[in-house]
């Protein structure tokens, strides 16, 4: 459960004993974890691992079979996703899931404008709230897009995309920054950019970092939980996990997955 | 540019649906004024069907259930009015203020159900569902033999309004233009609102907007409802036009039509829905005037729309998605 | 208590008809997503070239074949030429498009076969009545009809399960790319799965031809009932087909029967009637309504 040290405050995100099974395939064995406040927390593991069950579960859209899930100490296990969004839980999406009709400085307002969960005025244009524009600007300017703000989302090229994703889910001063393999696809410049960004985000939210791309995992991590066949096999800092026996044997042993 | 070409598009469509009864008067042609009437009313249908079709993404395959249920509340107040029977201890009315509020309340109220339970299903059993009810408000109307049944109900005269003369043909007619643009622009400015913008994200990315802390459920509810009063208002005008309203309204092949109109004027626009009422009218007007068996013409004409028509009239001139 | 059992015959039999229909409609759609408003036309279509046949040869049987061969070729034409380009499109384009082809098809058979509706009588070997109960003599046309439903779900499931193309049937619904990979060529498969739809459909027509009547615009009548019954009991799946068109068929036709009756007993009788007639044509939407309340995804769905 939540440890609470002199140093640190309680987790901003708990999972205890959390378990998914598919029929016979087990895809959450007894999972349990935490993430603290202002750390970046990489969720790594082989391919098929469970983490992108995982982090279903931990958005709402998948309910797991036993367990709990406690966001900033409120139990969120049987809470519907929407709701989970409102308390502060942002995510951004390994496929990017944008509006592609909308420009990327209106899914930015999109996000503004849900902070309570949309509403129901049809009177006022949201794009004439200057506050609101403003606000958006900076976002897009602070994952570089600045110069991009009124492109449709769909004209987009992928690493654009991702750091739009990003600027959406910084736009609700989320408490809790779930991103699921943001680096996927990219090149090695923007992989670059990508690790500054999320670099510069450090501190400031607790992130929860799935990806494959070892390097950055290494650049940017507090510390590192492996999964392997839906169970955590070792939780530590970067450098206790790369000296790991079990941990090398089994993943980090050959070329790590890109 | 293509905000110059829509002005002059727009101000074009205007200019001719403005215009109308001094065409007819000139041309001799009483039929012209009655066209462009059924166009302006259909209109109005399918402006507030493409508030859910194209910017929902909800397809309602029983919207038909709105015409019919304005038209018959216009219909069966008309007749207690007129036959000196009271409708539940009310006398009646034809005051349009009176009655045409009550028409579109009812119409609220039966959307607010339809939707509510609808609206917990989705794609194709959605459509079913919604088909299902205005099948139920279509047998219902059909089974009001005391208000004519299948054959319909007659109206003895048009609902009346203070200093405007409904009855006569041109004054009914800028009526019905008021309307439709008085109802097109509130709808232009629902879809450009704060709400607008949440229902539009729900249509093209579900998963993202429940991600941002939308429930689709109400913002799909309340869209449903408006559509629903509009098209209620449609069928409330056609009973004043036609003085006629039969079960025919809620047919669901009249649902089918006012896809179709959405569809060839080009869904998610607004005001290609009136272009496409304009000219689905006209074609159906044209065609049986030409040959008995227009239907044969029509039909393909349908299918053809739905296999090539992406974005309809509106968006190959205008090229974007925006009303 | 005769009426109960003659009544739930014919609601065996209206079912009968249900699952032929539904059966080719729910494959449609389960495998290859497409909304087919035009199955009813299909049913028209065999009704017609039935009756024509019969008319022209005096034969039932001539019938039976003109039926399943027109509505079959029809429902292969209508796929090749409309429905292949709608396999990927939203729900909508295909609505419409089946809706067009609709209109089409009424138009085209009232200017073919006139407008005037043809009769079809019961065939001399199928007319008659069969005593099943003491004091119920149940006509023979009726049963032959249930026979043929039940020989149908027979076979469709020995096809699905125990043939070739069954399990291509089945894996085109999972996978249309993998099949492709068996070397299967997967448009050969749409096109022959549309068309025993459409024969299905045709094999409705001749049968319910002496029993109802032959009409434009019959089939739409009963496409709504028949979608109903695919959305009761599970869109993809032939055992949902079966279990809906039963259910459907049950209720509408015990409804009819008792509705009114159990109205008058509480209601003053021009409520009950008028409340009656519209109950009674509602209540198999009431049923979907209700079922899709419980279960959104219908009775047996295809795989859950």
């Amino acid at each position: 459960m939540a440890e609470v040290s002199s140093q640190q405050q309680a987790p901003i995100l708990a999972i205890d004993g959390l378990r998914k099974a598919f029929g016979a395939l087990v895809a959450t064995d007894d999972v349990t974890l935490d993430i603290r406040a202002g750390e970046l927390h990489a969720l790594i593991g082989p391919n098929g691992a469970g983490k992108s069950t995982l982090i279903t579960q931990i958005c709402g859209e998948l309910k797991p079979d036993t367990g709990r899930i406690l966001f900033d100490g409120r139990d969120v296990t049987r809470l519907r996703p929407h709701l989970r969004s409102r308390l502060g839980l942002g995510r951004t999406f390994q496929i990017t899931q944008l509006c592609p009709d909308f420009s990327a400085i209106e899914n930015v307002l999109l996000s503004i404008e849900t902070r309570g969960g949309g509403s129901f005025d049809m009177v006022s244009n949201p794009r004439g709230n200057a506050g609101a524009i403003a606000s958006a600007r900076e976002r897009l300017a602070e994952v570089g897009l600045g110069d991009l703000a009124d492109r449709p989302a769909a004209t987009l090229a992928h690493g654009q995309r991702r750091q739009l994703e990003i600027a959406v889910a910084l736009a609700r001063e989320p408490k809790l920054l779930l991103l699921d393999e943001p680096m996927a696809g990219l090149g090695p410049e923007e992989t670059a950019a990508m690790t500054r960004l999320l670099g510069g985000l450090k501190r400031r939210y607790a992130i929860l970092l799935v990806e494959h791309d070892m390097d950055a995992v290494f650049a940017l991590a507090d510390r590192v939980s492996v999964l392997v066949y839906g169970r955590v096999i070792f939780t530590g800092t970067v450098a206790e996990v790369r000296s790991d026996p079990a941990v090398r044997a089994a993943y980090l042993g050959g070329e790590p997955a890109c | 540019m293509t905000s110059r070409l829509r002005l002059v598009v727009i101000a074009g469509g205007l200019i001719l649906l403005l215009a109308a009864p001094i065409l007819a008067q000139l041309t001799g042609s009483a039929g012209l004024l009655g066209l462009a009437n059924r166009i302006a009313i259909y209109a109005i249908a399918a402006v507030s069907l493409d508030l859910i079709l194209g910017y929902g993404a909800l397809v309602s395959f029983g919207h038909a259930m709105f015409f019919g249920l304005g038209g018959y509340a216009v219909g069966i107040v008309a007749f207690h009015t007129a036959a000196g029977e009271p409708l539940f201890g009310w006398s009646g009315s034809n005051a349009a203020l009176i009655v045409w509020p009550l028409a579109l309340v009812a119409c609220a109220l039966l959307a607010a159900i339809v939707g509510a339970l609808s609206l917990k299903t989705s794609g194709v059993q959605f459509i079913m569902i919604t088909l299902a009810f205005a099948q139920m408000v279509f047998f219902v109307l059909v089974s009001l033999q005391s208000y004519g049944g299948d054959d319909g109900l007659l109206l003895d005269r048009r609902n009346t309004l203070p200093f405007i003369d409904l009855s006569r043909p041109t004054t009914f007619y800028y009526v019905c233009v008021a309307m439709l643009i008085g109802w097109t622009a509130f709808c232009s400015r629902i879809v450009n609102s704060r709400f607008g913008l949440v229902l539009q994200a729900l249509r093209q990315s579900e998963r993202r907007s429940i991600n941002l802390g939308v429930d689709p459920f109400p913002f799909r509810l309340a869209a449903f409802v408006i559509s629903a009063v509009g098209t209620g208002l449609a069928g409330v005008l056609w009973a004043n036009y036609a003085r006629f309203v039969s079960p025919d309204m809620a047919v669901w092949s009249k649902s089918g039509e006012f896809i179709a109109i959405v569809v060839l004027g080009g869904l998610g626009t607004l005001l290609g829905p009136i272009a496409g009422a304009a000219v689905f009218i006209a074609l159906e007007q044209l065609l049986s005037i030409w040959t008995e068996h227009w239907m044969i013409v029509m039909g393909p004409i349908l299918t053809l729309v739905a296999l090539f028509g992406r974005r309809g009239l509106a968006g190959r001139l205008f090229g974007e998605r925006n009303g | 208590m005769i009426l109960f059992v003659e009544q739930a015959l014919n609601g065996l039999q209206y079912g009968s008809m249900l699952f032929l229909l539904a059966s080719g409609l729910t494959l449609i759609f389960g495998i290859m997503g497409v909304i087919n408003l035009t199955h009813g036309a299909f049913y028209m279509v065999g009704a017609y070239c039935a009756a024509f046949a019969v008319l022209s040869t005096g034969s039932f049987l001539v019938g039976i074949a003109a039926a399943l061969i027109g509505a079959g070729l029809y429902a292969v034409l209508v796929e090749v030429a409309v429905v292949q380009w709608l396999y990927r499109r939203d729900h909508l384009y295909q609505v419409l498009a089946t809706l067009g082809l609709i209109l089409f098809t009424n138009e085209a058979v009232s200017m073919i076969f006139g407008r005037r509706p043809p009769l079809m009588d019961i065939p001399s070997f199928l007319q008659g009545s069969v005593p099943l109960l003491p004091g119920l003599d149940y006509p023979l046309m009726r049963v032959a009809f249930i026979v043929t439903g039940a020989l149908v779900a027979i076979g469709l499931w020995l096809l699905v399960n125990h043939t070739r193309v069954g399990m291509l049937i089945r894996a085109g619904a999972d996978d249309r790319e993998m099949v492709d990979a068996l070397g299967v060529d997967i448009r050969r498969l749409y096109t022959l799965v549309f068309g025993l739809g459409g024969a299905l459909c045709g094999l409705a027509g001749v049968m319910a031809a002496p029993l109802l009547a032959i009409e434009i615009g019959m089939g739409e009548r009963v496409l709504i009932t028949t979608f109903v019954v695919i959305v009761v009991g599970g869109v993809g799946s032939v055992r949902g087909a079966l279990v809906g068109a039963l259910l459907v068929g049950m209720v509408d036709s015990l409804g009819r029967a008792y509705i009114p009756q159990l109205l008058l007993l509480s209601l003053p009788a021009t409520t009950a009637d008028t409340l009656g007639a519209g109950l009674v044509s509602a209540s198999i939407y009431l049923l979907m309504a209700i079922v899709l309340l419980v279960r959104p995804n219908g009775l047996l769905p295809a795989r859950g």
